[in-house]
């Protein structure tokens, strides 16, 4: 594999969407139910924020939007399509560009998936974490395993090619069996890709709560181990490429937009909560709705958290970031983007590493090992310096 | 100037008597500071101090009072530790007063400590005033405690003062008994000087700093004074009393109390104990020194990071200053590399000292197991003292080992007496009597090995009491016992600073609750450990530390790439105070894991 080839593309657009019609349990994202009054006055703010950031922007070509929530099919196609047309009218769009969006099964239809399909819109992420329905109701989700599986079918009907499901492994009562079960319907269904997480307990989240009065029992580490040795090995029994430690895609169908995030593009996120990386700057927008929708109305930036990523913190990250996909950590980009002699920065890091058989040596890049995508957090942290 | 206004005087109490209370409440009623100026408690001046509510440093303080008489005195009050493991420093303090106040609680009667202290203060040949504090308290029984102090110390109470220092009564009373009762310092005002060091501390500008109390002679600014163990001579650049603040004089006449700055560079050449003298005029002899410190606990410290050795060798000394108790010398561990084996009074001095390295130099310190020092009879008829269990020799070359006895005396409420045999037979204890101090209280005295007493004893006697215990110990000498080295195994890997030494019988307990513990305190890595305890070849418990588990996969929301990061700088930080022994990544609360383990 040519390992310059890393399929970052051009810059990446994040549009969030922080509405849902109910809040998982789990759920710590900038995401709100109950806000239905909100829709239009923020569909209308974040129209103007996409618009008046171009004098920042510039006119370098984007090659990747990504609807992302909350639920984004929230919003009527209507208000969808005005926001693809500012998209379209503010900036450079590249012919091929990709266009996600995220969606909740049971809350589209076949027409309405026919018309996001018809705005251009060329992937689709369904949030659907089992096909357990038990599972899916303890987690507070709206659809059924049914739904869940009609939505993928519907979406390939109207013509999507590219699919994703969400799964989660960890939930409450969940056994091997379960994994199971979802990796047989999921090789039932026409989807290409899919992203895979531990089911985590976030402070001040509902499941938080439940947890701490038992009223929810997770189940043991040992086999949210074994649940995750077997959804990752089923996957690759169905030809499942895992290019990044939680993503996995069929036949190259991997996410270009989430590839911008690895391996250090540059991607400009709008609308409340959203995050960008412009340069050596991270930035935050208020993740806020009400206070969103103010500053802009008022002309102001909605930005309320801003870095500036200086050496060794710029280096740092690309490490630990390029580490996380298939494509791995290439000394030469390294060199060539930090103008620092990797070896002479990580030549023991990567040693020790090695020797612990977390990291082997490729192609011209370093990879985790099966066992270092196991214990990815230690080898990354070992990249820190500081 | 005669000696005659002149009192040096200290406090003797158990823990929570009131002494520091009482040690304000003089400074306050004597005008030395006003109400305003009064920081709680102001002689204990390390943080540590006020944070433990323990005394520890003996510190001095000159109070001027009017007497009855019309007349001034200065009253110099030498403040004493009241923890069992200080006893040293109590003795230190003793040596510069002519007289005691003995502070008994109202309410909780004679206690241990209070016992061994005022023996100390009769071997110095001190007078004694016995005050009863704390008589507003509604448990406060005076008749009673009088008694005690009678019965069980052998002093006349008739004459103690019933005094509340937090209430401020009885203050009066005191500061009249200290004129009247205790004597005047001989005036030897006309003999060669002799100062006495009785503590020393290190100021950056100044030097090392002498506290004294003149015997003999005077000191006076610009004065070539000699030290007579070194026979160093230097000239005094700054004389002080404290009241408590430092108040610079020209003179430290004969029988007072004060501090010496003579430009000492060399805190070796500032010894508490040593006598100062004149160059011009020296003395023939010193004064006699006081007890010596005895070593009782023994631990390596060793930097975290090996870069911080010669700091941590610059901090000890600069300690070793203040607290000439302190002993240590550089050892190496196959484990931990460069550091030091320090020898303390008891397990509270290396607590006070780890945390003063921790708080006051900045270091990150990994402390070994606390051993005792052994008497090592070797089979070719040589006697090693081994006070690091990494050094016993093997058990080819030994005929046998020796180790410290103490003679515990715990007084405590009659109910608790059968708990008290229970813990002290467990801990290898030899029963030698058992007196009644008054209807409720018992004295009981057992002989120990010290080496079971630096475990858990005291956490183990204060949960059996419920606190009401209070403990003394002394050694009385070196008694056989079959003791044997147990090493304790990382992945196949013997570390050295894990080894103890322990009784043959209690090898295979304690073996197995240490490697349980152990295997509580060592995170799981990337393989299996295996965690042995061994005798000698065999193997008397194992635990296996499983190989660590996966990452939970998160979402990355919307590149929130900031939030990952904080989660691994996290992790790195937990990883920071781990040392790496061979390929095992060990923390450091594991080296002082036998501290923790139940038997």
């Amino acid at each position: 594999m040519d390992t310059t080839r890393i399929p970052v593309g051009d810059r990446g657009m994040y549009i969030h969407i922080p509405f849902c019609r109910q809040k998982c349990t789990y759920c710590d994202f900038p995401s709100y139910q109950g806000l239905e009054d909100y829709f239009d006055v923020y569909a209308y703010a974040l129209r103007q924020e996409i618009e008046s950031s171009q004098s920042l922007l510039g006119t370098d070509p984007f090659d990747t939007i990504y609807f992302g929530g909350g639920t984004p099919t929230v919003l009527s196609i209507k208000e969808l399509n005005r926001i693809l047309e500012t998209v379209y009218k503010t900036y450079t769009i590249s012919s091929d560009v990709e266009i996600t969006i995220e969606a909740n099964p049971g809350e589209v239809d076949t027409q309405y998936l026919r018309h996001l399909y018809e705005l251009g819109i060329n992937r689709i992420s369904f949030g659907v974490q089992t096909f357990r329905d038990d599972h899916l109701r303890v987690l507070h989700r709206t659809h059924t395993a049914k739904m869940a599986q009609q939505a993928v079918l519907d979406a390939h009907e109207v013509g999507f090619r590219n699919i994703s499901i969400d799964q989660i492994y960890g939930l409450p009562q969940q056994t091997l069996e379960d994994i199971a079960y979802n990796l047989e319907v999921i090789q039932s269904l026409p989807m290409n890709h899919i992203s895979i997480y531990g089911l985590q307990v976030e402070p001040s989240t509902l499941l938080h709560r439940q947890v701490t009065d038992h009223s929810v029992i997770l189940p043991s580490e040992d086999s949210c181990e074994q649940m995750y040795d077997y959804l990752v090995e089923g996957l690759e029994k169905q030809m499942f490429d895992r290019y990044e430690i939680a993503s996995f895609g069929k036949d190259g169908a991997f996410s270009r937009h989430n590839i911008k995030y690895w391996h250090g593009a540059d991607y400009i996120g709008f609308g409340a909560g959203a995050h960008s990386f412009v340069g050596n700057r991270r930035f935050q927008n208020t993740p806020y709705v009400v206070p969103y929708i103010h500053h802009i109305e008022m002309g102001e930036s909605p930005c309320v958290e801003e870095e500036i990523i200086t050496s060794p913190r710029d280096y740092e990250d690309f490490c630990f970031l390029a580490l996380r996909t298939k494509w791995g950590l290439v000394p030469s980009l390294f060199e060539s983007r930090f103008k620092l002699d990797f070896h002479n920065i990580y030549g023991s890091v990567i040693a020790d590493l090695m020797r612990k058989q977390l990291l082997v040596y490729e192609d011209d890049a370093y990879r985790l090992t099966k066992e270092g995508a196991k214990h990815g957090n230690y080898v990354f942290s070992q990249f820190l310096t500081s | 100037m005669s000696t005659s206004h002149i009192r040096n005087f200290c406090i003797i109490a158990h823990i929570d008597h009131g002494k520091s209370t009482l040690a304000d409440r003089l400074i306050e009623e004597t005008g030395s500071l006003t109400k305003r100026e009064m920081q709680a408690q102001v002689l204990d001046s390390m943080d540590l101090e006020r944070e433990r509510g323990i005394t520890i440093k003996a510190q001095s303080v000159r109070l001027l009072h009017t007497a009855k008489d019309g007349q001034e005195y200065t009253l110099n009050l030498i403040d004493t530790p009241g923890h069992v493991d200080f006893s040293y420093e109590v003795s230190r303090s003793l040596a510069a007063c002519e007289g005691a106040l003995l502070v008994v609680d109202a309410a909780q009667g004679v206690e241990a400590q209070t016992l061994a202290n005022v023996y100390l203060a009769l071997e110095h040949d001190l007078e004694i005033i016995p005050v009863i504090n704390k008589i507003d308290l509604p448990s406060a029984d005076p008749e009673r405690v009088k008694r005690e102090i009678e019965d069980v110390i052998g002093l006349d109470a008739s004459d103690a003062i019933l005094a509340s220092a937090k209430s401020g009564i009885g203050i009066q009373d005191i500061l009249e008994a200290i004129v009247e009762k205790i004597p005047a310092p001989p005036d030897h005002s006309d003999k060669p000087a002799r100062a006495l060091i009785f503590d020393s501390r290190f100021d950056s500008y100044k030097g090392a700093i002498a506290y004294v109390r003149v015997q003999e002679g005077s000191l006076k600014v610009k004065d070539t004074i000699r030290m007579m163990h070194s026979s160093k001579d230097f000239e005094v650049t700054e004389l002080g009393v404290f009241t408590p603040h430092l108040l610079p004089v020209q003179e430290l006449p004969c029988g007072s109390v004060g501090c010496v700055a003579a430009s000492i560079k060399n805190v070796r050449d500032c010894r508490v104990g040593d006598t100062i003298t004149k160059a011009d005029n020296p003395a023939e002899e010193p004064l006699p020194g006081y007890r010596k410190a005895v070593s009782m606990v023994y631990c390596g410290l060793y930097p975290t990071d090996s870069k911080d050795y010669e700091n941590l060798r610059d901090a000890l000394e600069k300690l070793n200053l203040n607290d000439a108790a302190l002993e240590y010398e550089a050892e190496t561990s196959l484990a931990l590399g460069f550091g030091f084996r320090c020898g303390f009074l008891g397990l509270l001095h290396m607590d006070v000292i780890q945390e003063r390295l921790e708080r006051e130099y900045n270091l990150s310190l990994i402390t070994t197991a606390p051993s005792v020092n052994y008497k090592v009879y070797k089979t070719n008829g040589e006697v090693i003292e081994v006070d690091n269990p990494a050094k016993l020799p093997p058990p080819t070359e030994i005929d046998y080992v020796e180790e410290p006895y103490v003679k515990a005396t715990t007084i405590v409420p009659k109910d608790y007496v059968g708990a008290i045999m229970e813990l002290s037979q467990d801990k290898r204890g030899e029963y030698i009597s058992m007196e009644y101090i008054d209807e409720s209280r018992v004295s009981i005295v057992y002989h120990l090995p010290l080496g079971e007493i630096i475990y858990d004893y005291f956490d183990k006697l204060k949960s059996a009491t419920k606190g009401y215990a209070s403990l003394d110990y002394e050694l009385i000498g070196y008694q056989q016992s079959p003791m044997v080295k147990m090493d304790i195994l990382l992945n196949g890997d013997p570390v050295d600073a894990l080894s103890i030494i322990v009784h043959k019988d209690r090898a295979q307990l304690r073996g197995r609750a240490l490697a349980e513990k152990l295997k509580e305190l060592i995170p799981r890595q990337n393989f299996e450990i295996p965690i042995q305890a061994a005798v000698g070849t065999k193997i008397v418990a194992r635990e296996t530390v499983k190989a660590w588990r996966k990452d939970v996969l998160a979402k990355c929301y919307g590149g929130d790439i900031s939030r990952k990061r904080k989660l691994l700088e996290k992790q790195k930080e937990g990883k920071k105070r781990m040392k790496a022994v061979g390929s095992v990544e060990i923390p450091q609360e594991a080296f002082m894991a036998i501290l923790k383990v139940e038997n």
